[in-house]
């Protein structure tokens, strides 16, 4: 698919033919250099904006619009801040009506505790720390049972403390349901840590550029991050890139 | 009591806050007075009479009835003008926001609109609505509404898109995105703008009371009150005497100012513009309202002049004016 902004006069071409295929139970990691359009494919994938050429397939049926079976997880956190934590969580279903009272307070009040913020339901987000919020964003996403997660640089903006602290949670979760997994992001150690496929865009107009079968076994730990095939990774994934992000600067100049 | 207002006072902001008014209020006594024991006038405050003069008149104003019925008729004024404007302006601002059409439509009038300071509508609507009183809202309605449209419009597009994205995709209608996204997103720029078109609405309120002279209707409240009491005590000159018929008790700015000419031709000047409504006015009518019923009712009628004859009377005006200065 395609999708350029602006008018036809003076069009911006973000994407130009992607084709992507994620596979249904796997963690696939999209990273790319920044500004290549990697924000762009994730409103594409959610239905929040639609392709100029080409679909958006999920089980083989084009999607309409955004929908519960794709939840986002935004780049900064969009939590509603005038609702509490739990408030929050319980929102997509209350708004559908398809869980109700009592027993959407208590499968919230579990979400909450299972992502550690069993403390902090009544609490508002603006009370909560960056990584709480991220943490409670996840819950909100998943009450909801997607079938396919989209996160968006989901841990940016957290210091590399509770960025890994927040990878490891992410991964325990991963592992624990398998759900389809479209995670974006534009750090690489964070890409292979978590990836089954890694698949890397080009300087815009964004292409794929490649897709790396990332074989590390699960579970997965931080240890994996230095032994030699994620070093192998590492330096290929970094090759492409960097590339590219010279192809970038070389614009600018 | 005392334990109140021992508490009070151990609080430091609040000594400070009582020491600045304190210090304010001395500074303001020296500046007055440093004339006439100095001789030496800094940038002439010495015309502005002393704070312990201005304390006695205010104590002498308490008590009659034109200074409690100038409050009364300027709130009612305002809270009509400001009311009407929260209801027509918050639903206006949030249809602008959320629908491209209507705002396609409406904002470029509005845009239009709004810089014409509310002032410079008050000819314009006194001649189209049927009585002062309306004219005067009608005005006030137009310092808080903008104001609030403004901001309710500038608050609900500011709205971080990834709520309305975040809730759109966990599947809530458009209903619920209004009530439970845009609406109390919206809401701190809603107080905003109250906030600020309520200040608006005092400000041109005066103004427009002014302009209009006064709301006769209403009995005069507060202006034709202010020109004669409070302006005649502050001048304290023959000419107000015998403009109005009133007895200058208490004359506080001084007499043998040499500015004084200059504050005397002003004072004519703004008491010949509202001469005529004052005309009918009888003394009486600031301290016993009883009295004035009936010169009341005549003005009632007067008032009630079609908008059609007010317009012919003002163009005549503008025409006759025309004449005179060629």
């Amino acid at each position: 698919m395609s999708k350029s902004y602006g008018e036809e006069w003076q069009s911006d071409d973000v994407l130009r033919d992607v084709s992507v295929d994620f596979p249904a139970g796997e963690l696939t990691v999209i990273v790319g250099p920044s500004g290549c359009g990697k924000s762009t494919l994730v409103n594409l994938l959610a239905g929040f904006e639609s392709p100029d050429t080409g679909q958006v397939l999920v089980d083989g049926t084009p999607i309409t619009g955004p929908a519960k079976d794709r939840m986002v997880v935004f780049q900064e956190t969009a939590l509603i801040p005038w609702q509490t934590t739990v408030e929050n969580v319980t929102f997509g279903p209350k708004m559908r009506g398809d869980k109700k009272g009592a027993a959407l307070q208590k499968e919230a009040e579990d979400l909450l505790i299972k992502v550690g913020l069993g403390e902090f339901m009544n609490k508002f987000p603006i009370q909560l720390s960056g990584g709480m919020q991220r943490r409670a964003e996840l819950a909100r996403a998943l009450i909801n049972e997607p079938t396919v997660m989209l996160m968006d640089e989901p841990f940016r903006g957290l210091d590399a403390m509770s960025r890994s602290l927040m990878q490891e949670f992410f991964l325990e979760l991963f592992e624990e349901n398998q759900k389809t997994n479209i995670f974006v992001t534009s750090e690489i150690d964070e890409a292979i840590f978590l990836a089954d496929n890694l698949v890397i865009l080009s300087n815009k107009p964004t292409t794929v550029q490649t897709v790396i079968k990332i074989d590390l076994p699960r579970p997965r730990n931080y240890k994996m991050l230095t032994t030699a095939k994620a070093f192998k990774y590492k330096r290929q994934a970094m090759d492409l890139l960097h590339g590219e992000a010279m192809k970038s600067f070389a614009v600018l100049k | 009591m005392t334990n109140f207002l021992q508490t009070l006072f151990n609080n430091t902001t609040t000594r400070r806050g009582v020491g600045a008014i304190i210090i304010f209020v001395i500074l303001w006594h020296i500046g007055s007075q440093l004339d006439e024991w100095t001789g030496y006038d800094l940038l002439g405050i010495g015309l502005v009479p002393p704070p312990g003069d201005v304390f006695a008149a205010f104590l002498e104003v308490i008590p009659l009835h034109g200074y409690w019925m100038s409050w009364v008729a300027s709130f009612g004024r305002v809270i009509t003008g400001f009311l009407v404007a929260m209801v027509i302006g918050i639903p206006f601002g949030l249809l602008l926001a959320v629908n491209r059409y209507f705002r396609g439509v409406f904002f470029p009038p509005f845009e239009i609109l709004r810089p014409i300071p509310p002032l410079a509508w008050v000819p314009a609507s006194l001649i189209f609505w049927p009585t002062n009183e309306m004219s005067i809202a009608f005005v006030t309605f137009l310092g808080a509404f903008f104001t609030i449209v403004i901001n309710v419009l500038g608050g609900a597009r500011s709205i971080d898109i990834s709520y309305l994205r975040a809730a759109q995709s966990m599947g809530a209608s458009q209903l619920d995105l209004f009530w439970k996204i845009v609406l109390p997103g919206t809401l701190p720029s809603i107080f905003t703008g109250a906030a600020v078109g309520m200040g608006i609405t005092w400000e041109v309120v005066l103004a427009a009371e002014m302009i209009s002279g006064g709301g006769t209707q209403g009995g005069g409240w507060p202006w034709l009150f202010y020109l004669e009491l409070l302006y005649g005590r502050f001048l304290g000159t023959n000419s107000c005497r015998n403009d109005f018929h009133w007895h200058c008790r208490l004359s506080i700015v001084k007499r043998d100012k040499k500015d004084r000419l200059l504050l005397h031709a002003l004072a004519t000047f703004i008491l010949t513009r509202t001469r005529t409504q004052i005309k009918n006015l009888k003394h009486s009518e600031f301290e016993s309202p009883e009295k004035s019923h009936g010169n009341n009712k005549i003005k009632k009628e007067g008032d009630k002049r079609s908008a059609f004859q007010k317009s012919q009377q003002f163009f005549s005006f503008l025409a006759r004016r025309e004449q005179v200065l060629r």
